[in-house]
């Protein structure tokens, strides 16, 4: 028996029934359904493109006559803070003129971020600037273990045994979370560290190598290059001078289930440390999980000056997304508990960066991408932090795809991530823009 | 409002959206095709005219005005092949023959290799050559073979040219294998051409079968996994550490077989459909026990082209020697390798498999002479995955984007790979992971299980019971879909 009707018959069916689908979500759900990417009508149709939704405004009112509407600007430190009216970061500037005078004294910043500052590219290169600058050198906080440690220049970092984890993605263990994400046990580990920063040989200051955990009980050994200390974390936060002297490594291995060890921080005396604490696929609302006080014991002592926060490409996940304001209320919630247990620290939120989406056969930056940076906008405005638009610094519409185009590249053809040339252009206007002093 | 122009321009060739069964237009071209055909389908020449006609249009809304060099061959190739058939002389014959491969090969060497001449010339003998911007035709790789396959037939006497031009335009442009094949040779495409319009129960559910599973090897399968992994791996490997990388070779390994068969599992499907037969281009290859077996199963229109109008006709196969043998061999799978694209990576990967395949064939004198037991289970499993690995090696070079690209991936797997960030890496990519683990599944499916419980049932089942199966792939694939269209991969070759 032949089967000559059957193709057309299944293929005529089909198309019915995807005809009847698509005119039925494109007139009537406008391609609301939850099928509309095979909408065969929206396909080979095109409507004049509806307005843009307009961007909802989250500001609130205040007395303060500091205006959000510069947001866009590049090469910007915005000024949100409402202490003065300077766009630049003035405690930190005037910390820093101290230092270089007197040779004395450090600034500590913490960088925290998604891939976008993954390998410590950005903020290796932002680091080896001021470092540069204030001879001082080290790399900061290094997590017990990383995702990139093998291809991250700035320090040589091994480690094994058996260490217990916990992170933003899985806190069962339900521990006390540092601002890297991460939290560990080390029933039996070791890890080791060796620091790449450049250290001019006519610097003969040491290096400090810091242990940073959470609190214990009890006295606890640490075996630092194979020689027994005792230790004391009496603090929800601790920073424990494990050495000081002319080596760049360290060795350090625990047998204690109790103690919640976040990593080691090895830093010049005076100067300036910059302390990557990158976690791949976050939006930054993971934050809310870091216990309020943990940040407010870092708070006290003063640990940092800065904390910057650089989240956003995560966010554009879907191309068509235009509103933010989800995202606004969770985020600005997050930020608000972190501002308020933190009083003393400076905070600069840094806006999304350009990513790319293949529109109508054309890679172009996310239609999203505007309403996004405002949502972040407005959040250091409420929150009053300062912001930097990344975006528009970027070079703003198109300029992930530019820099994936040039030659040499500057980006990935992912049109996400810049590589180590883009990544080294950031960092350096990164670095001239938070040093200049703007009125 | 509703945009008249921008309606009438779907009709148009798009070179930033080019025809592919995946468009949505395809669909409308394809009810509008099967419809006509299925009016003409007792009219030989009628249908011979109208899959002409159609063939044509998809190949302009695939590749613009390049429909002409279609045309053009298949002008020159269809009236030296009866030329050739006529002559009486052998040296008129063969000067024929020549001109037709030459003419053939030409066109494929200026398209595909200019550049990379000029660039040997620049980097060596201190050349000053601009490169030229020449776009690649969509399928001349495919159609040329084609052509010279013909026409070599027809000089060894081993098929009478075709008499109808209509029926020879038709071999060369149908339009499922047009753009990436499978290969197919004249003598048995062309004499279906005059067969009554047949499909058996069993032709359609096969053809139902390749069609639905090749659109979710491409769509869903290999789509995904290019989208949110392949792509970022191979982009800057020294990101990412060996485990990444490592990963990231056996995902491309599954991406490019999903990619590849899939589009001509949906090839040979609709052909099934019209009544025409194409053979099979893979056969689960990555089950291969050796490389000499891969090569049996992975692109066996290419394989099979290369064996016996490259490897035998022309350099004379094994007939000269063991010595002249392998570097028959070699010589072949370079060229195969140099056929994807004028590019070192294709060279070194072509080699590699030259020298697997002269070290398989080594190896097998060596068993026969000492008489050696192979046919133990650990044996066997342990060469399918020797021969896995070493497939999988090659990738890397296939891929990569340039020999640089490579190395650093290479230098990432052996020298920063540490067993401590798995329990994080699989964290990260469970879902990346979840399909490639199923893809693998689904791969290494043995086929009689799949003629057991699948083809048998849908044998049985009706129409009403498929037509509801095809609405819930496209409900899934409406959940997969990217707004980045992924270009198939052998669009490029």
């Amino acid at each position: 028996m032949n089967s000559n009707k059957k193709p057309i018959i299944l293929i005529v069916s089909i198309f019915l029934v995807l005809l009847i689908h698509s005119i039925f979500d494109y007139y009537y759900l406008k391609l609301k359904s939850p099928f509309s990417s095979v909408n065969i009508i929206s396909d080979i149709i095109k409507t004049n493109a509806a307005p843009s939704k307009k961007i909802s405004s989250n500001i609130q009112s205040d007395s303060s006559n500091i205006s959000i509407n510069n947001f866009n600007k590049a090469h910007i430190i915005n000024n949100y803070t409402k202490n003065d009216s300077y766009n630049y970061i003035s405690k930190l500037l005037n910390k820093l003129e101290k230092i270089k005078k007197n040779h004395k004294g450090k600034i500590r910043i913490a960088w925290l971020g998604d891939s976008m500052i993954e390998g410590d590219l950005i903020t290796g290169t932002v680091r080896d600037n001021f470092q540069k600058m204030s001879n001082s050198f080290g790399v900061g906080f290094v997590p017990i273990q990383s995702i990139t440690s093998k291809f991250r220049a700035t320090v040589t970092h091994k480690w094994k045994g058996e260490w217990m984890k916990a992170s933003f993605k899985d806190n069962k263990l339900k521990a006390p979370l540092f601002l890297s994400g991460n939290c560990y046990y080390g029933s039996n580990g070791e890890v080791s560290y060796a620091d790449n920063t450049t250290k001019d040989s006519t610097n003969k200051s040491p290096y400090l190598k810091y242990l940073l955990c959470g609190y214990s009980q009890d006295s606890f050994n640490v075996l630092v290059n194979n020689s027994t200390k005792k230790l004391y974390a009496d603090k929800i936060f601790n920073s424990i001078l494990l050495e000081k002297d002319n080596s760049n490594k360290i060795n350090i291995a625990i047998q204690n289930n109790n103690v919640p060890i976040y990593g080691v921080s090895i830093e010049s005396e005076d100067g300036i440390i910059i302390d990557n604490l990158s976690f791949r696929g976050i939006t930054g609302l993971e934050l809310s999980q870091i216990q309020s006080n943990l940040l407010s014991s870092i708070d006290s002592q003063q640990y940092y000056d800065l904390i910057v926060f650089q989240y956003g490409v995560n966010l554009l996940f879907r191309p068509n997304d235009l509103n933010y304001d989800w995202y606004y209320n969770k985020m600005n919630e997050c930020l608000s508990k972190i501002k308020t247990a933190m009083p003393n620290t400076d905070f600069l939120l840094i806006g999304s960066g350009d990513r790319a989406f293949f529109y109508n056969g054309k890679w172009e930056s996310a239609k999203g991408l505007n309403n996004l940076v405002y949502a972040q906008a407005q959040l250091a405005y409420n929150n009053k932090m300062y912001f930097y638009n990344l975006y528009s610094s970027m070079g703003g519409e198109g300029s992930i795809v530019n820099w994936a185009n040039m030659n040499p590249s500057l980006a990935n053809k992912d049109y996400i991530h810049p590589n180590s040339r883009g990544a080294k252009v950031i960092g350096d206007f990164l670095y001239n823009d938070i040093l200049k002093k703007r009125k | 409002m509703f945009n008249i122009d921008y309606l009438l321009n779907q009709f148009l060739y798009d070179e930033k959206n080019p025809l592919l069964f995946s468009n949505g237009f395809f669909i409308y071209f394809f009810v509008a095709f099967i419809c006509c055909y299925y009016l003409l389908r007792n009219k030989i020449n009628g249908r011979s005219i109208v899959v002409s006609l159609f063939s044509l249009y998809f190949f302009y809304k695939a590749s613009g005005s390049f429909v002409i060099l279609v045309i053009a061959s298949s002008i020159v190739d269809f009236l030296l092949s009866n030329l050739i058939y006529k002559q009486k002389n052998t040296f008129n014959k063969k000067i024929t023959l020549g001109i037709s491969i030459l003419a053939n090969l030409g066109l494929l060497v200026y398209f595909k290799y200019t550049n990379l001449f000029l660039s040997i010339l620049n980097e060596y003998m201190d050349g000053h050559f601009h490169l030229l911007n020449i776009i690649l035709p969509v399928g001349i790789s495919f159609y040329t073979f084609e052509n010279i396959s013909y026409i070599i037939d027809v000089y060894k006497g081993e098929f009478v040219p075709e008499k109808k031009y209509v029926n020879y335009l038709l071999f060369l442009s149908f339009f499922p294998k047009l753009v990436m094949g499978p290969i197919v040779r004249a003598k048995d495409f062309i004499p279906q051409l005059y067969k009554p319009y047949n499909v058996s129960n069993e032709d359609f559910t096969k053809g139902y079968y390749l069609i639905l599973t090749g659109l979710f090897k491409k769509l869903i399968i290999s789509d995904f996994l290019t989208l949110n992994y392949v792509n970022y791996i191979f982009d800057d490997p020294s990101r990412y550490s060996g485990i990444e990388n490592i990963m990231g070779v056996f995902c491309y390994a599954i991406v490019i077989y999903c990619d590849f068969s899939g589009y001509s599992d949906i090839a040979i499907g609709i052909a099934k459909w019209l009544g025409i037969n194409i053979p099979q281009n893979f056969n689960s290859p990555y089950q291969s026990k050796n490389i000499s077996e891969f090569w049996k199963r992975w692109h066996i229109s290419l394989s099979q082209w290369l064996k016996d109008y490259l490897y035998i006709a022309a350099l004379g196969g094994n007939r000269h020697g063991k010595l002249r043998t392998n570097i028959n061999l070699l010589t072949t799978m370079i060229l195969g390798g140099l056929w994807h694209g004028g590019s070192v990576n294709f060279i070194i990967w072509g080699a590699m498999h030259g020298v697997g395949l002269i070290i398989h064939k080594t190896y097998l004198s060596i068993i026969e002479k000492y008489k050696l037991v192979t046919n133990r289970a650990v044996y066997i499993y342990l060469s399918a995955i020797l021969t896995f690995i070493f497939v999988n090696i090659a990738w890397i070079f296939f891929r990569a984007e340039n020999l640089h690209t490579a190395q650093v991936m290479i230098h990432q797997i052996l020298f920063n790979f540490s067993i401590e960030l798995i329990p994080s890496f699989i964290a990260n990519y469970k879902s990346v992971l979840l399909m490639m683990l199923f893809a693998y599944i689904l791969h290494f499916i043995p086929e009689n299980l799949i003629d057991k419980y699948v083809m048998k049932n849908l044998h049985k089942a009706n129409v009403t019971l498929l037509i509801c199966i095809f609405i819930l792939f496209l409900i899934c694939y409406s959940q997969f879909k990217s707004s980045t269209p992924v270009m198939p991969i052998y669009l490029q070759f």
